[in-house]
């Protein structure tokens, strides 16, 4: 749910921003250069993610966007793409 | 020994071994397998596997906090039974469950490292007074 905070860092995000970034944390969290991922990379079984890693990036993302994961949420990322997704649509949330 | 090899694509390495110590494997480490998986993609039965190296992750980072299961499990807001069961591969956890693991294990960690070495903090009578 969008929170009362300052949502103005969010104002210019675009895809291939949060694409970057989260293959950023991505690439750290699992050892992998960010240059070889894509949106369609599965974490799991391309990546060998496990629930904890996953968690682990689900979390950094956030704490890199201020953003919050609704608590109801219990989807688990299969993908960049969706890491990327639920950022976007938390920030559009957010904006309105 | 297990022989094996490894091969990089894209970044990611694999490892390939023979199917049968692949089984092996699986059984040792107390994870089922199902066959018929070769057109499945990132779903569910790939959560089977991740019990292993989840509740190995889980104990070796609790431990080296250490913690016992019942200060991790109250630091997580969780049952201890369940705790109990995800360290032993006996169940795999949600992403919530995950997700209050890994906070209260990143805590945990961080406390461990801040911690200092000091005296005594309550005031103990001097000797001699």
């Amino acid at each position: 749910m969008a929170t009362e905070t300052d949502s103005s860092h969010l104002a210019g995000l675009t895809r291939e921003g949060v694409l970057r970034i989260v293959s950023e944390i991505v690439g750290e969290q699992m050892g992998i250069a960010p240059d070889n991922l894509r949106e369609n990379t599965a974490l799991e079984a391309d990546l060998g993610c496990d629930s904890l890693d996953v968690t682990e990036i689900v979390m950094e993302t956030e704490e890199h966007f201020d953003l919050t994961t609704p608590n109801e949420t219990d989807e688990i990322p299969q993908t960049i793409a969706d890491i990327v997704d639920g950022v976007l649509q938390l920030a559009g949330q957010s904006g309105t | 020994m297990i022989e094996f090899k490894s091969v990089e694509l894209d970044g990611v390495r694999y490892v390939i071994l023979r199917e049968s110590l692949f089984e092996q494997l699986c059984r040792k480490a107390g994870v089922e397998e199902e066959p018929g998986l070769g057109n499945a993609g990132p779903t569910e039965p790939g959560f089977d596997l991740d019990r292993a190296t989840l509740s190995e992750k889980i104990i070796r980072r609790r431990r080296a906090s250490g913690l016992s299961q019942a200060e991790l499990a109250r630091r997580a807001g969780i049952r201890p039974e369940t705790l109990n069961r995800i360290e032993r591969g006996k169940s795999t956890p949600d992403f919530k469950t995950v997700r209050k693991l890994v906070v209260a294990i990143n805590a945990a960690e961080r406390d461990s490292v801040n911690q200092v070495p000091t005296r005594a903090t309550e005031k103990e009578p001097k000797h001699g007074d």
